[in-house]
C-alpha cells in the first residue's frame, strides 16, 4: 500500500490556524448577516472564509486525504463535496431568512429530519467501505464528490425539519 | 514507522475498527450539530454560529479519520 507523504509540523499548524481563521470569518459573516446590520461586510467575511477554507483544505485536507483517494494532486473529492454542500446550505439558510419557507405540518418536519439523515447515508456507506478495504478505492471520484455535496446540504434539511417540528 | 510503544495485534485491530466507525459517527454529529445550530441562529441568537463552526469542524475531522487525527494531535 502506498504510504502518505510526510508533512512538516509547521505545515499542519499553519493549516489548522487558517481553518480556525475561516471558522471565525464564518461566525462573523453569519452574525452580521442574520442581525441584518451590513450585508456588504457580511459578504466580505464570507468571501474571506471561502479563501481561508480553500487555502486550509488545499494544504490540510487535500494532502492528508491523498493516500485515501489515490490522487496525486488537488483536494480530496469528499472534502470538496462536503464544503461545497455546506456553502449551499448556508446560502439556503440566508434564502430562508430573506424569503421564509412554506408552512408545513409536523409530519413534514419528521420527514425532513429523516431525509436529512438519509442524505448522509451514501457518503457514510462509501466511507465505511473504503476504510474496510483500505487498499481498494472502487468508487469514481465524481460519485464521491456528489455524495459529499449531499452530506453538506443535509444540515439545511435537518434545520427545516426542526423548524416545522418545533415552530408549527 | 518508529513508535515508542509496541502495539499489540488486538490493540491494532480495535483501533482499525474504531477508525472505520469514527468518521461516519462524526459525519452524523456534524449534520445534527450544524442543523440544530441553524435552528438556534434563526430562533434564538446569531451568536450560535459558533456552534455551526463546531459542526463544520466535525465534518472536517470526519474527512480526516481517526488515525490521521491522532497523528495530527501528536504533531501539534
Amino acid at each position: 500500500m502506498k504510504q502518505p507523504p510526510n508533512r512538516s509540523a509547521s505545515d499542519l499548524k499553519f493549516s489548522l490556524a487558517v481553518l480556525v481563521f475561516a471558522g471565525a470569518c464564518i461566525t462573523a459573516s453569519t452574525t452580521i448577516a442574520v442581525s441584518g446590520k451590513a450585508l456588504f461586510i457580511a459578504i466580505f467575511f464570507a468571501l474571506l472564509a471561502g479563501v481561508a477554507f480553500y487555502t486550509g483544505i488545499k494544504k490540510f485536507g487535500g494532502p492528508l486525504c491523498k493516500d485515501r483517494v489515490g490522487s496525486e494532486n488537488g483536494v480530496c473529492p469528499r472534502c470538496a463535496g462536503i464544503y461545497s454542500g455546506l456553502a449551499l446550505s448556508i446560502i439556503g439558510l440566508l434564502g430562508y431568512l430573506l424569503f421564509g419557507a412554506p408552512i408545513a405540518s409536523k409530519f413534514a418536519g419528521y420527514f425532513a429530519v429523516g431525509f436529512g439523515f438519509i442524505l448522509i447515508l451514501p457518503s457514510a456507506i462509501q466511507g465505511y467501505l473504503r476504510r474496510k478495504q483500505r487498499a481498494a478505492i472502487n468508487a469514481p471520484r465524481w460519485s464521491v464528490f456528489i455524495f459529499g455535496v449531499l452530506s453538506g446540504v443535509s444540515p439545511f434539511a435537518v434545520f427545516l425539519g426542526f423548524q416545522w417540528l418545533l415552530k408549527s | 514507522m518508529n513508535t515508542s510503544k509496541e502495539v499489540t495485534p488486538a490493540e491494532n485491530r480495535k483501533e482499525k475498527l474504531f477508525d472505520v466507525w469514527f468518521s461516519e459517527l462524526l459525519l452524523f454529529a456534524g449534520v445534527l450539530l450544524t442543523g440544530w445550530s441553524y435552528f438556534l441562529i434563526v430562533n434564538v441568537s446569531p451568536l450560535f454560529t459558533a456552534l455551526t463552526v463546531v459542526g463544520i469542524f466535525c465534518f472536517g475531522f470526519s474527512c480526516l479519520g481517526y488515525t490521521r487525527l491522532k497523528k495530527l494531535i501528536q504533531i501539534t
